[in-house]
């Protein structure tokens, strides 16, 4: 697909070691986290939004695609180049251009790390709340371009809330910027958020400016297992007419209690049908106030061994149990490892989540498949982690029949299916089924215009 | 590469956890560059789809095997096995393959494992094992062994100096043995099992012979070589295995105070691989030091890059990772920046050019005695 002058082009704009043609390299840049694979012709890291910008008009002039990637985390085949072309790594682009405190805001470049984002703000006393459980490895750029969020949503919203303003290379090389460091605006139709969510179809992202907020000053957590789904679904339900709004609410299923249990026997999890985990922040005196309500209702509803702290040591001991769920999944046999094929984030409303969870149950039974649930209570946002044998044609089976039917369920109960990890292509074929077909009509007007020689990530998104 | 364990290259969810924390992807920021990506290589490997190359052979031997992605990797994969047995399996196929061995072979690792055949160490020099310490003819017998390593007896011997000053001081009889070859562990980081075998075989004889019942190394890679690796080459070993700062640790030695500013880095096969975090910093405290940690510290501590055959093959990349160790040194305002293994300690100061004083631990107690 490249020629010579192709090449000679890209290595006079990036440099020599910012292209790579080896076929190792092509093919690590091949995948993010599923099983999509698709193999770039050549990988460019760019430094700069000039840089990008040229070789988008170059890449639009030649028909050649163009994938941005980020740190290729995604799991939902983001990032994967499936029509080949370039791949453009955006780790070089990792500038936290400025931090600006009396306006609220910083301005970064998209290869910028979440992690590390909110260990500089720290410093100031501010942070960037949504919080991806990927946060250590994902970039803002891809953040913003997916539209994710984490387990604070509940409280503090998610990605698409923080962002103010980008600057964006369009598919023909031109440079637009959107919004600015104000914290609201009026002002005709909201480009912004047209390409939150858009996950590089619509052009590269090159520079985002995010609202910041002060760190609270105290935060509590509680934990609270139940021996029914239900009544912790009650629980929660009085929590929020209580007037408290926790900052995050987080389970583990009870197949997920076990496993971590198996993996970190240490942690000692109560043997629960579920485990809810409540974050809430606020002065020194609310936090407590909260954490204190919170528990008493959990107990009210049959909650049994609440532990609830406001001390940052025991605090952080208390969420250790959530934080080793995710990975963690595929430790339990060491035959068997978590993929990615799909339903991995399937979204409820909160009213039914604890229908979700058991209908996943009984998928998992059914079908006979090793499905490790937890996730974000709180907005219904499940993640089901799906464990096979890869060597096994017939998990790989399994794995295909669960998915599909936990997307059906999701479905069902007034759901859909992905709430924070994008669609990318792995989720393609449902596209207009979840849309309706003129609101995806509309979507795809809007990617004719903008890239009517479709290089910008082709074959995501439905498209 | 059908004896590794596909299973175990199939536990990495392509998740990149590793990249928050690898020190050679911080420096090459190439996806091939990190544990994810070599996994991802790996595998294609296996699965027949790309065919090793100069690349792959150069993003497999750049690991340090510093384990810091291990203990990231929430997938559990078992990074510096795979990593290892990988490098000998390619070793393997290398010596089989004339063809595209002089293309792709590291001749660096190669000559360095001639010599440690030839001559029992990695530097190809053939005087007497000790001979360039102070430490006088020692009987060979003892109650305790002490392993210089290669490091200690041929590049930096005034650690050894130290060592054995140290020992003498708390009046321990121990010995000390020409006969002492390499432990191996170049030899196992860089996928050469077989070799390191026989090696492992010498020196068990070798400490045998001296009647000790307890072996104390000042080098943490020997140390976790004969600690981790031993049993697994050859099984069960005979006697107890101590790093100085374990063994130091429970004698009395008679410190002087010191007031310095120092701090500490751990050595990723004390720190990491065997869990020694402790002794080195309760004796730095014990001679009055003021021990200012660096940011990233005990099981979070960064590599010094020089290990795993990196040093050797790598150059530019192992000085750049230490140098970044260095300037983390720098920041703390310590004077000196204390390790407890020669190899990280011989880099380190390499990589300081001066600009901090680097000290084993060992060294630092002997100054103190």
């Amino acid at each position: 697909m490249l020629s010579d002058k192709d090449l000679e082009f890209f290595r006079s704009v990036v440099g020599e070691e910012d292209v790579t043609l080896d076929e190792v390299d092509l093919y690590v840049y091949s995948f993010d986290t599923t099983p999509v694979e698709g193999r770039p012709h050549v990988v460019l890291r760019p430094e700069t939004t000039e840089e990008v910008s040229k070789i988008l008009k170059y890449a639009n002039e030649n028909r050649i695609p163009v994938t941005p990637r980020g740190a290729g985390s995604g799991t939902a085949g983001g990032c994967v180049p499936l029509k080949g072309g370039i791949v453009l790594d955006l780790t070089k682009m990792d500038k936290i251009l400025e931090i600006d405190i009396p306006n609220r805001v910083v301005v970064t470049q998209p290869g910028v790390v979440h992690n590390r984002l909110n260990q500089e703000l720290s410093k100031y006393g501010f942070y960037f709340p949504p919080n991806p459980g990927s946060n250590k490895v994902c970039t803002i750029g891809a953040q913003v371009a997916i539209g994710g969020s984490g387990s604070r949503a509940v409280r503090s919203g998610v990605t698409r809330n923080y962002v103010l303003g980008l600057e964006v290379v369009l598919p023909n090389g031109e440079v637009i910027r959107t919004g600015g460091k104000f914290h609201k605006n009026t002002i005709g139709l909201d480009l912004t958020h047209l390409f939150i969510g858009s996950e590089g179809t619509l052009g590269v992202i090159t520079e985002i400016i995010l609202k910041i907020i002060p760190k609270p000053e105290k935060v509590a957590v509680v934990s609270a297992p139940f021996n029914d789904v239900e009544d912790a679904q009650r629980a929660v339900e009085r929590i929020f007419a209580s007037n408290i709004l926790p900052n995050a609410i987080e389970f583990l299923d009870r197949d997920m209690i076990a496993g971590i249990n198996a993996f970190k026997p240490h942690l000692n999890l109560p043997d629960a049908d579920v485990i809810l985990f409540f974050e809430v922040e606020g002065s020194a005196e609310e936090a407590r106030r909260q954490a204190e309500i919170v528990a008493r209702i959990c107990e009210e509803e049959g909650a049994f061994n609440v532990r609830w702290s406001d001390d940052d040591r025991e605090s952080k001991e208390i969420w250790e149990g959530r934080s080793a769920a995710g990975g963690s999944v595929g430790r339990l046999n060491p035959k068997h490892s978590r993929v990615y094929l799909g339903a991995e984030d399937v979204i409820v409303p909160p009213a039914r989540v604890g229908e979700m969870i058991k209908g996943i149950r009984e998928i998992s039974r059914r079908v006979g498949i090793e499905i490790y649930t937890y996730g974000h209570f709180g907005e219904g946002n499940i993640h089901p982690g799906m464990v096979i044998d890869q060597s096994s044609e017939e998990d790989w089976k399994k794995l295909e029949i669960a998915v599909k039917e936990i997307y059906e369920l999701a479905l069902k109960l007034g759901g859909t299916l992905s709430g924070e990890h994008g669609m990318g292509c792995t989720r393609n074929e449902y596209m207009e089924r979840i849309h309706g077909k003129t609101a995806f009509g509309i979507m795809k007007a809007i990617k004719q215009i903008l890239d009517p020689n479709n290089i910008m990530n082709p074959g995501k998104l439905g498209f | 590469m059908e004896e590794l364990d596909i299973h175990q290259i199939y536990k990495c969810m392509r998740c990149g956890e590793c990249r928050f924390v690898c020190p050679v992807f911080d420096v090459e920021r190439w996806d091939t560059f990190v544990s994810r990506g070599r996994m991802v290589a790996l595998r294609g490997v296996l699965e027949g789809k790309i065919k090793p190359n100069k690349r792959f052979i150069e993003a497999l031997f750049s690991c340090t095997t510093c384990k810091e992605c291990e203990n990231a990797c929430s997938a559990g994969v078992n990074v510096v096995k795979i990593i290892e047995d990988s490098r000998s399996h390619i070793n393997r196929l290398l010596k089989e393959d004339v063809e595209i061995r002089d293309f792709l072979m590291i001749d660096v690792h190669e000559k360095i494992a001639d010599n440690i055949v030839n001559y029992g160490n990695p530097f190809g020099e053939k005087g007497a094992r000790h001979s360039k310490l102070d430490i006088p003819e020692n009987s060979e017998a003892g109650d305790v062994f002490y392993f210089t390593g290669c490091m200690a007896a041929y590049r930096t011997p005034e650690i050894a100096n130290s060592t054995a000053k140290l020992l003498k001081s708390a009046k321990i009889n121990f010995a000390l043995s020409p006969e002492e070859v390499c432990c191996g562990s170049v030899l196992l980081r860089t996928g050469r099992p077989e070799e390191a075998k026989k090696i492992a075989m010498k020196n068990i004889e070798t400490i045998k012979k001296s009647g000790a019942e307890r072996v104390v190394f000042t080098c943490a890679g020997c140390y976790r070589t004969f600690k981790e690796d031993y049993p697994k080459l050859v099984g069960d070993l005979p006697f107890e295995l101590m790093h100085i700062t374990e063994f130091l640790q429970k004698l009395d030695i008679p410190i002087k105070k010191m007031e310095k500013k120092v701090t500490y880095h751990d050595p990723c096969h004390l720190g990491r691989h065997v869990g020694i975090y402790d002794p080195p910093r309760e004796l730095i405290k014990s001679t009055g030091a003021e021990l200012i940690e660096m940011k990233k510290t005990k099981e979070n501590s960064k590599c010094c890059g020089a290990g795993g055959g990196v040093r050797s093959a790598f150059q530019e990349l192992s000085k750049e990772i230490g140098k970044r160790r260095v300037n983390e040194a720098i920041q703390t305002g310590a004077e000196i920046l204390i390790s407890a293994c020669p190899f990280c300690v011989y880099h380190l100061r390499e990589c300081s050019g001066g600009a901090l004083k680097v000290m084993d631990i060992s060294e630092f107690l002997s100054n103190c005695i």
